[in-house]
């Protein structure tokens, strides 16, 4: 049968899952819905997964053979349920799944081999990534067997990089031998590691019926085996390994035998009868000495290594006299506790056969200490000589001996399990050669003048600059004279004292040391490039380690700061007087921030977390420039926001800075060519959105623009959308980006803001993925990651709320009105429902125009909720994902709470209507890919207890809760979440509070955020000026909620409830 | 299979009386709930055995003393931590008549043992009795064969918790629940399952539970309490043997008929607990556990090239000549730059 390719829609609604079982790996598709059981793809006794599809419509290069497999899955009733995955796909409740129980299906699969494996799995997940493919053209969702095996794949990776394996011989039930490249999995560092994998093995994962029995260890281990196997060989047969054994005799040599099964494709060891008992038992004993952990599992065998005595030794650079010795001495230690030591000058000095130290029994100590210094001296030859003396303590080495033994034997000896003491001098940064760059510039102090511009217009600041510098040689903190570098060039010794202390210098290190300091004499370059050396390259490029940056002048003052901004030495500046509202501390330094990185030329990143006020700090920057500009025009700031915030910028920026004139450029009746130009060279502040930076770039780009800002930067997160490179395109020399979500954990949206602040920073976006996100994002890779941070950090200020410089600043309670658009759709519904409603009110009266009026207002505030709502295009209990883009109020929604979960943040979202209540749940569900708790005045006693218990524990799976608000009323104690929304309104200030009592009250320790949604231009608006008008209309609105609009004439309610056209969304 | 042996008179004589049919009570009252039992209980007129000597009688044994003996260290009223130094204890008061039994443990506490050895399958004592020289006392078990070694293996390895107990090192409580239906037994029930030997004028065939006897099964019970596993090793069954013949099994049994690794690797806390049942698993069956979550894979050449290689030393066949620890080290080194060559291309 030939599987016909699934459409991309239904491709991106359908989960992808893995198995691994009879060395394959086996991928099978999950579909939405189900088109009954494809028996023809399969060939079963067992019932057939009704949901289940081999995987079609892949890349070329995926190729795979058609198989099947059996799983034992969740069902209900013999028929499969979906999975969890599937069930946000399809919006689905998955609350009744308890019921499920496991039940045997077959599966259409493609079998992958163990080569490709690692290959395929991660094609899955770079297709699944949202920073770099739109939804339309992921594959599909991905199953935790997806993530599972890619996890083991990479673990295999590491293994292979790091030389983690050993040949291995097989044997079958016939007794006929096999070598394979084994993964070894037994050493400390492994072992943790595969401790973790298996341990999160998901059942899905071990579902497979077949001679592994479920069990996490053996299925993994066989997938690690033979990938590890798989990578290996294909390396071995590229690099035709075979032709260095192919004229050898394996008859006449086993270890040939062992070889032919190991650099070619076949894996047989060719071998006779009786030959084999003795390779199978060798090979064996030779492995297991990698097991072999010594005779006491309390006690192990140490070595301590100590320098000469320093005594009479000259105190500068020295190289120690070969008659001066190190020392090695024995000691055992407790295998639980490194302070229990005992040495061997004491053990030899024990009478009884058993002693107790510090709780610890010590059998036969001075047998023990024997026959692990033997053991030992196998792999230090060295100490065999401390075996032929009655009661050996230490053998004594030179110094070539003594670098050679922390150098490669220290190594050895721990892995075995011995303890080494080494002095801490060793293999610290500090106590190796390196390079360090100096960077001279000026002090920031002269290249102002007292307005803060730059003195007469001079150089060009920024990552551009040229700045002065050159390299020093240095160990640790001390830096080198060439005198001194000289020296101990000469001396030609790997360990040498330089004033009083030890170092290592390896020779190469000495080599490549004049090679690039004649090479790299100084002078002058581009900061960013400057930067980037000395915090980003590795010793590949320079050949010895860059240990440091140093710098003077205004780059120090780039380079002082920690995230949080608090250790800065910046200029602080104070909020301008015309400004509408008071700083907190914390803000005024984003500010003062904010201006230093611009008067340098470097583009800015303000993080700080959601509530802590990011607006109000860019608003009192804007002003604060044309405060000091004085009557001199300041060139306009366009800022670039989602449409769904648009409202919020107005509103703000009308009510902190009056001063500044507001321009909206949005909506079909926006200004184009000439009369555009015109009107923003009389505005302070343009807004527009993401799509129109796109679509009227070139309307745009012919404004000289002061500065530009990213509002939600996190919109830019995939560099190769149009948007996104739209924006970067667009000139201005102050670039400055606000985001909430912490911007270092997403790789391709750091590169992308980064990027548009500081172009070139980061280098081209494939390098840098290469270079880092790969590393960091597949591997979690630490060292990466730390370099990666050390090169952004001077630019993004981030502050969280519970950073001690801001929490003390923070009221217990923040409120905010969230200002939404409605879209096309929902404006074209609100019409004409307001339209039909006015009609028909004006020919009716009494009880019936009553009714008439408040059923028109039910349905308005279900249009501005979400048009599926007034619809009722959804059977609550079941499937079907709404479209938020077709609200304004849900895509902020959406945008805030993926914000607060990637802070760790929980949120209780209220809303009047049930429906719309189970609408947010299977649309969150979605769209987050997390559960969502809801909870409503149908659900039970026990079942509420639970949610609430769920919430309360704060896991970070359930990070949303859903109220419809009758149900949310009193008694519920809710203090895990610190964001409560409105998703709609009571209009009563008291109904309200009690709600968001939930969240804030006693037991709440943390800054409780509150959002109250208001969709602009509709009777939302109205009634909530209305409210804030403290009139008696007023009072008349919060006493009795929406029943006073039914009395008001036909006039006043077209008055109220007709749209106003700017607020209107043009494309979400 | 217990030995056939006539049965020592000592056992005869010591308590009521009853010939025949004592066999039988033996194997109903001592025996029986020892297979079944994790710990067996024992028969309430043996506990004042152990009480009874308190009334120290050092005028009764009069040996020459030993310094730095083996002693055993269980005091007198004191009941044995083990279950399995229970046992040998009852065995060897059920074995020796009452006053010999007593002196014997009198010896054992005194540390009249000069040397103790386990090695292969016989457990020796030196041990200082009155006379001038020491005897040597010797104490053996009856030899599983071949045939039923492979039949301990596939049975134990056929139950996980088994398995896992024994490759973790530990001795599973209920262990005899193995052997009995093999007809075979692990630890001795009566006394006619050890054979003591002893160099003293005191031992005959027909009476092989002297003083010295009992002073020796002391010290093996007390010792065999610390490591049960000694009991493989004087049955003829070495436990490291046990140990890869279990894995070897477990490895063929879960891998099929497909070829075993000759070194089965242990990861202590993995390798050795059994994954729960799929069907408790359903709670979080379609999640990958939150530790994934910590797992690094950094992708980097090794601090020391071929670390496994060195620490492995010198080829398996000295004999051979090929170069092969040479030709590995190239391998490594091959294997480790395309795994980080590969990782970098990554993509397709």
């Amino acid at each position: 049968m030939i599987e016909t390719p699934l459409s991309a829609s239904d491709r991106s609604n359908q989960v992808i899952h893995a198995n691994w079982s009879g060395g394959h790996l086996h991928l099978w598709c999950e579909c939405p819905v189900s088109e009954g059981a494809d028996h023809e793809a399969v060939d079963s006794d067992l019932p057939v997964h009704s949901f289940a599809r081999r995987p079609g419509g892949l890349p070329d290069w995926i190729s795979g053979e058609r198989t099947q497999i059996n799983l034992r899955l969740p069902a209900i009733e013999g028929s499969p349920i979906p999975s969890a995955p599937m069930s946000r796909v399809i919006g689905r409740d998955d609350d009744n799944d308890q019921a499920a129980v496991l039940t045997e299906f077959t599966l259409p699969t493609l079998g992958i081999k163990p080569i490709d494996a690692g290959r395929v799995l991660e094609w899955f997940i770079e297709q699944n990534d949202d920073s770099q493919h739109d939804a339309d053209d992921q594959y599909g969702d991905l199953g935790a067997g997806i993530h599972y095996f890619v996890a083991a794949s990479r673990l295999a990776s590491h293994l292979l990089a790091g030389h983690r394996v050993v040949p291995m011989i097989l044997q079958d039930a016939q007794g006929e031998l096999s070598a394979s490249w084994w993964p070894w999995l037994s050493d400390s560092m492994t072992a943790a590691r595969v401790q973790k994998l298996v341990g999160s093995m998901p059942g899905v994962a071990r579902a497979v019926t077949d001679e592994h029995a479920h069990d996490a260890w053996s299925l993994t281990t066989d997938f690690l085996a033979a990938v590890t196997d798989a990578r290996a060989r294909s390396t071995m047969i590229r690099e035709e390994m075979f032709d260095t054994v192919e004229d050898a005799d394996p008859d006449a040599d086993p270890q040939v035998a062992w070889l032919l099964g190991l650099l070619d494709q076949t894996e047989e060891v060719p071998s006779v009868q009786g030959q084999r008992a003795d390779i199978v038992r060798k090979v064996r004993r030779w492995i297991s000495e990698l097991e072999d952990r010594g005779e006491s599992s309390v006690w192990r065998f140490g070595l301590r290594i100590a320098e000469p005595i320093a005594d009479g030794l000259p105190s500068d650079i020295s190289k120690p006299d070969d008659t001066v010795k190190w020392s090695l001495s024995f000691f055992l230690q407790s295998v639980d506790d490194e302070e229990i030591v005992l040495r061997a000058s004491d053990i030899w000095l024990i009478q009884r056969e058993r002693i107790v130290v510090s709780g610890l029994t010590l059998e036969n100590p001075q047998e023990l200490l024997m026959a692990e210094l033997g053991r030992a001296s196998r792999h230090y030859k060295k100490l065999e000589e401390a075996l032929d003396s009655s009661e050996p303590i230490e053998v004594l080495i030179d110094s070539q001996e003594a670098y050679h033994f922390l150098r490669e034997i220290k190594p050895i000896l721990e892995e075995q399990g011995f303890a080494i003491q080494s002095p801490p001098w060793w293999d610290s940064p500090s106590g190796r050669l390196g390079a360090r760059l100096k960077i001279e510039s000026d002090p920031a102090e002269g290249l102002f003048d007292e307005n803060g511009d730059p003195d007469g217009g001079g150089a060009q600041l920024g990552l551009n600059s040229l700045v002065g510098y050159h390299w020093e040689i240095a160990i640790g903190d001390t830096t080198l004279t060439l005198h001194e570098f000289e020296q101990l060039a000469q001396q030609n010794a790997p360990l040498v004292r330089i004033g009083g202390k030890w170092v290592e210098i390896r020779p190469e290190d000495v080599q490549n040391a004049i090679k690039f300091i004649s090479e790299n004499p100084g002078g002058e370059m581009e900061l960013g490039e400057a930067m980037q050396l000395a915090l980003a390259s590795d010793s590949s490029q320079t050949g010895l380690p860059v240990t440091g940056l140093e710098a003077t002048g205004w780059v120090a003052s780039l380079l002082g700061g920690d995230e949080s901004g608090a250790s800065l030495k910046l200029p602080e500046l104070d909020a301008p007087d015309n400004f509408n509202g008071t700083l907190r501390p914390y803000q005024a330094r984003g500010m003062s921030w904010m201006a230093f990185m611009e008067r340098f030329g470097f583009g800015a990143c303000l993080a700080d977390d959601m509530g802590l006020g990011k607006t109000i700090q860019l608003l009192a920057l804007l002003t604060h420039e044309r405060k000091v500009a004085g009557d001199e025009r300041v060139d306009p700031t366009l800022l670039v926001v989602p449409m769904s915030v648009i409202g919020n910028w107005m509103k703000e920026a009308k009510k902190f800075s009056p001063d500044l004139k507001v321009m909206v450029h949005h909506g079909v009746e926006r200004k184009t060519d000439d009369a555009f130009v015109e009107e923003v060279n009389r505005s302070d502040l343009v807004l527009t959105t993401y799509a129109l930076a796109h679509r009227d770039r070139e309307t745009i780009e012919r404004v000289k623009w002061g500065r530009i800002v990213l509002d939600e930067a996190q919109y830019i997160k995939n560099p190769a959308a149009k948007q996104s490179q739209a924006v970067r395109s667009i000139a201005a020399p102050k670039r400055v980006a606000l985001t909430g979500t912490p911007v270092e954990n997403r790789l391709s949206e750091l590169w992308s803001i980064m990027d548009f602040l500081n172009p070139g920073y980061l280098g081209a976006s494939g390098t840098f993925r290469k270079k880092f996100s790969l590393p960091i994002e597949r591997h979690r890779d630490q060292n990466k990651m730390a370099r990666l941070r050390s090169m952004v950090s001077p630019f993004i200020l981030r502050r969280v709320k519970t950073d001690p410089t801001v929490v003390s600043d923070l009221p217990s309670k923040i409120e905010s009105k969230e200002w939404c658009p409605l879209t096309p759709e929902q404006a074209k519904l609100y019409e004409s429902c307001v339209q039909r409603m006015l009609t028909d009110v004006d020919q009716s009266e009494g009880i019936h125009r009553r009714g008439l009026v408040l059923a028109a207002l039910i349905k308005l505030k279900q249009i501005c909720n979400h048009p599926a709502q007034m619809l009722k295009e959804t059977d609550p209990q079941f499937g079907k994902v709404i479209d938020p883009m077709r609200s304004g109020k849900c895509v902020r929604l959406l945008e805030q709470t993926s914000e607060l979960i990637a802070e760790g943040d929980q949120a209780l979202i209220f809303t009047q209507f049930r429906q719309m209540g189970h609408i947010l749940s299977n649309m969150l569900r979605h769209e987050l890919g997390k559960e969502v708790l809801f909870l409503h005045g149908g659900t039970s006693q026990g079942k509420r207890q639970k949610m609430i218990d769920e919430f309360q524990e704060a896991t970070g799976k359930t990070p949303i809760l859903i109220l419809s608000l009758k149900a949310g009323g009193v008694g519920l104690n809710l203090t895990a979440a610190t964001h409560v929304f409105h998703f709609d309104r009571w209009w009563n200030p008291a109904v309200e509070n009690q709600a968001t009592d939930r969240a804030y009250r006693i037991g709440q320790t943390r800054t409780v955020q509150v959002h109250k949604y208001i969709v602009r231009g509709t009777l939302e608006e109205r009634i909530d000026e209305m409210i804030e008008s403290k009139t008696e209309l007023a009072e008349n609105i919060i006493g009795h909620g929406e029943r006073w609009l039914t009395e008001l004439g036909t006039d006043k309610l077209r008055e109220l409830l007709t749209l106003r056209a700017d607020t209107i969304a043009d494309d979400m | 299979m217990a030995k056939k042996k006539t049965s020592s008179s000592s056992a005869k004589d010591k308590k009521q009386g009853g010939d025949s049919p004592r066999e039988d009570r033996v194997m109903n009252v001592v025996a029986k709930p020892t297979l079944s039992a994790h710990v067996p209980t024992a028969p309430k007129k043996v506990k004042p055995q152990y009480a009874s000597f308190r009334s120290s009688r050092k005028s009764l044994v009069n040996p020459r003393r030993v310094r730095g003996g083996v002693k055993f260290k269980l005091k007198a009223g004191e009941t044995p931590r083990s279950w399995v130094t229970q046992r040998l204890l009852r065995v060897a008061e059920q074995g020796a008549e009452a006053e010999i039994y007593k002196d014997g443990l009198e010896y054992a506490r005194l540390g009249q043992t000069k040397r103790l050895t386990i090695e292969e399958t016989l457990c020796e004592g030196v041990i200082q009795g009155r006379s001038d020289k020491p005897y040597t006392t010797t104490l053996e078990l009856s030899q599983f064969n071949a045939e039923s070694q492979e039949r301990v293996i596939s049975a134990m390895a056929d139950q996980v918790r088994y398995a896992a107990k024994l490759l973790s090192g530990e001795l599973p409580s209920n262990i005899e629940d193995v052997f009995a239906p093999l007809g075979l037994k692990l630890f001795p029930a009566e006394p006619q399952d050890i054979t003591p030997k002893c160099s003293c004028p005191d031992w005959s065939e027909e009476k092989p539970w002297c003083k010295h006897a009992v002073c020796l099964s002391a010290l093996l019970a007390e010792r065999m309490g610390d490591d049960p596993m000694i009991i493989f090793g004087l049955h003829g069954m070495p436990s490291q043997e046990l140990i890869d013949g279990l894995r070897q099994k477990r490895a063929v049994g879960v891998q099929g008929p497909g070829p075993a690794p000759v070194l089965l690797q242990h990861v202590p806390g993995v390798s050795d607990v059994p994954s729960a049942p799929l069907d408790d698993s359903l709670g979080s069956f379609w999640e990958v556990g939150d530790e994934l979550k910590e797992l690094d894979t950094p992708i980097e050449p090794p601090t020391l090239n071929c670390v496994l290689l060195r620490r492995l030393g010198s080829s398996p066949f000295p004999e051979g000549r090929f170069p092969l620890i040479g030709l590995m080290a190239t391998c490594y080194q091959l294997i480790g730059e395309h795994a980080i060559r590969e990782d970098e291309s990554g993509e397709e």
